[in-house]
């Protein structure tokens, strides 16, 4: 469950009870919009970003996460990759020229496990 | 028609308005349209109709440190020239190309392109090519049934070259010069060029031939047509009246020679999704009976603002696709690690089987002084002074590709078409692993000021009333594009200047 859906169960749970918590909450998992950084560990190519993340040039971005949340607050992974690509935000990998938030979100998915 | 010049008796006297030495793609196309002009034209082939060791070797030469192709591999020296072996690839020159940029140094053609633009539609025909649409990228792939990979409002843009059959020119025309009224000597190597006294105007050109004396053609024209090597060679070897040679009293001649710098393998393209996929595997376009080429190069108004040079990079058909999680066909060399590539490759769009393509490209350079045509002291079996061919190469017109190549990437990701990759190790492989096009230029450059050029906008010889070139020595800078078409288009100009000129 994401930030926003827990903060939405705790403000339904004091207004409607236990009825209402479980009524919206099936709504809330159903409708509610799903966080850049959640929807990133589902995309049909994670597992490709986070073997990716393995490789050795990709220790050193620092903290990832950090990175990543601020990368994504404007919107989707998808916007922000078209975002780096326009303003030739690059990491280089083995000669690569990768958007940046391609290669934050590789290593944050590698940390993860 | 043809005259074996080893025919003529001695001591033959000949006469020409206008003599034209070389007949491959300049002398040719500059013969063909003074057909009819009511002038007596002789074309002078150091060759004969077909290709001999014996004329071959008249082409032979020497090489500075840089690694360049011998001279007598880098052309051809029979009737048709070097149009014999070439690929066919034509483009015409941007209109910056021709523009004093504060850039590049000494850059400026004495023309601009609507000068050349008439010239050019009728070069099409010469080289037998179709409707001009070097341009008009997107109508070509559409024909294509492809999409382009980028949109043409990119800083990178795709245009296209349109590739000639490949036009011999020696078999295709010479039916046309055979019936002509044009005298075409063969085996006859023009060996000095002999002036009036006052060394302002050529009065005559001394042939030699196998088996026989020197015989001398008089003539109220010559026009040096002999490649971008051997016109800069034939001025600097005619210093038996005028020390130097012809045209040099500022030193220029055989100066700023350019060919453009080929780099393989510098560069891929890793294209994502079948949209990008299917533009990058039939870069190499047929389409309304035309061979086209797809390539990329940065538009003229984002040049100028970035103050940099061209390049058109094409993408190669074929490469390594994806499957089974590894690519089936692997140069580590060219396109980097495998685990990077392999994990980039999946993040393609779902159902699609990545492909990795070589980029290639061919660069614009800086015109530079020291890269050069000069004279040995060895000398022909007919006593021409062999040349020696230097070729400088700098390090800023890598460093202009680079970043175009970096924006194409750019481009192409922005699009979700792919990812380009540039070798980690490009500026160590700079200038060793460098080919070229075999496209010899700007040895007798066009220009303003007679300090820093050879030849005027008319393609007239500074100080000399009626020495002219033709070939791609008159560029002054040499673009990015293949130089075939505009060669061809600045003789036809030529043509119309020599018909004013030997009628007056």
């Amino acid at each position: 469950m994401s930030e926003g859906q827990r903060r939405s169960a705790r403000i339904t749970r004091r207004t409607f009870g236990a009825m209402g918590l479980a009524l919206a909450g099936v709504a809330a998992v159903r409708f509610w919009p799903e966080d850049a950084m959640s929807a990133l560990t589902r995309r049909p190519d994670a597992g490709a970003l986070a073997a990716l993340g393995r490789l050795p040039a990709l220790q050193a971005l620092g903290d990832v996460e950090a990175k990543l949340q601020d990368k994504l607050s404007g919107g989707s992974y998808d916007e922000a990759v078209a975002r780096d690509a326009l303003n030739g935000t690059f990491v280089v990998l083995d000669g690569w020229h990768v958007p940046e938030t391609t290669a934050l979100a590789a290593a944050w998915l590698a940390q993860r496990g | 028609m043809f005259i074996d010049a080893r025919s003529l008796p001695d001591g033959e006297a000949l006469s020409a308005d206008i003599a034209i030495v070389g007949a491959g793609a300049a002398g040719l196309s500059l013969a063909i349209a003074l057909e009819g002009a009511g002038l007596n034209v002789a074309l002078i082939e150091s060759g004969g109709l077909e290709w001999s060791e014996e004329a071959q070797d008249l082409a032979a030469g020497e090489l500075g440190p840089q690694v360049y192709a011998t001279p007598e591999t880098v052309r051809l020296r029979y009737f048709g020239g070097t149009t014999g072996h070439w690929g066919g690839w034509c483009r015409e020159m941007d209109g910056v190309d021709f523009e004093k940029r504060d850039f590049v140094n000494l850059s400026g053609w004495p023309i601009a392109k609507s000068d050349l633009a008439p010239f050019y539609k009728r070069a099409q025909d010469i080289l037998h090519l179709g409707a001009a649409r070097y341009d008009d990228s997107e109508g070509i792939a559409a024909l294509a049934g492809a999409k382009l990979p980028i949109p043409r409002d990119s800083d990178i843009e795709p245009v296209l070259f349109e590739f000639s059959p490949p036009i011999r020119m020696g078999e295709v025309y010479r039916g046309l010069i055979d019936k002509s009224d044009t005298r075409c000597f063969l085996n006859a190597t023009v060996s000095d060029i002999r002036v009036s006294d006052d060394a302002k105007s050529v009065t005559a050109l001394t042939i030699a031939r196998d088996g026989g004396a020197p015989v001398t053609m008089n003539v109220r024209h010559a026009v040096l047509a002999c490649g971008g090597l051997s016109n800069a060679q034939m001025m600097l070897n005619a210093d038996t009246q005028v020390a130097g040679g012809l045209g040099n009293g500022t030193g220029q001649v055989g100066r700023y020679f350019a060919d453009h710098p080929i780099l393989i393998g510098y560069a891929a393209v890793l294209s994502f999704g079948p949209e990008a996929g299917e533009a990058f595997a039939t870069s190499d376009i047929s389409a309304g009976g035309r061979r086209y080429r797809l390539a990329f190069q940065p538009r003229e108004d984002y040049r100028r603002a970035q103050k940099r040079l061209s390049c058109l990079a094409t993408i190669e058909p074929g490469g390594p696709s994806f499957s089974n999680g590894a690519f089936d066909r692997w140069e580590t060399r060219w396109f980097g690690q495998s685990e990077t590539a392999v994990a980039l490759a999946a993040l393609g769009k779902p159902g699609w089987t990545p492909r990795i393509h070589m980029l290639n490209a061919g660069l614009e350079t800086r015109p530079d002084p020291e890269s050069r045509v000069t004279l040995t002291g060895t000398r022909d079996r007919h006593g021409v002074r062999r040349l020696k061919v230097d070729w400088k190469l700098n390090d800023a017109d890598l460093e202009d590709y680079l970043a175009n190549l970096a924006d194409l990437g750019r481009a192409l990701s922005a699009s979700g078409a792919g990812l380009v990759r540039i070798a980690p190790d490009a500026r160590e492989r700079w200038p060793g692993e460098t080919n070229w096009g075999h496209h010899n230029m700007g040895t007798t450059r066009m220009g303003a000021d007679a300090a820093t050029s050879v030849c005027d906008g008319e393609a007239r010889v500074h100080g000399m009333a009626n020495l002219w070139i033709a070939g791609s020595s008159l560029y002054t800078t040499p673009g990015a594009a293949n130089p075939t078409l505009t060669l061809v288009a600045l003789a036809l100009r030529l043509a119309e200047t020599l018909k004013r000129e030997a009628h007056a």
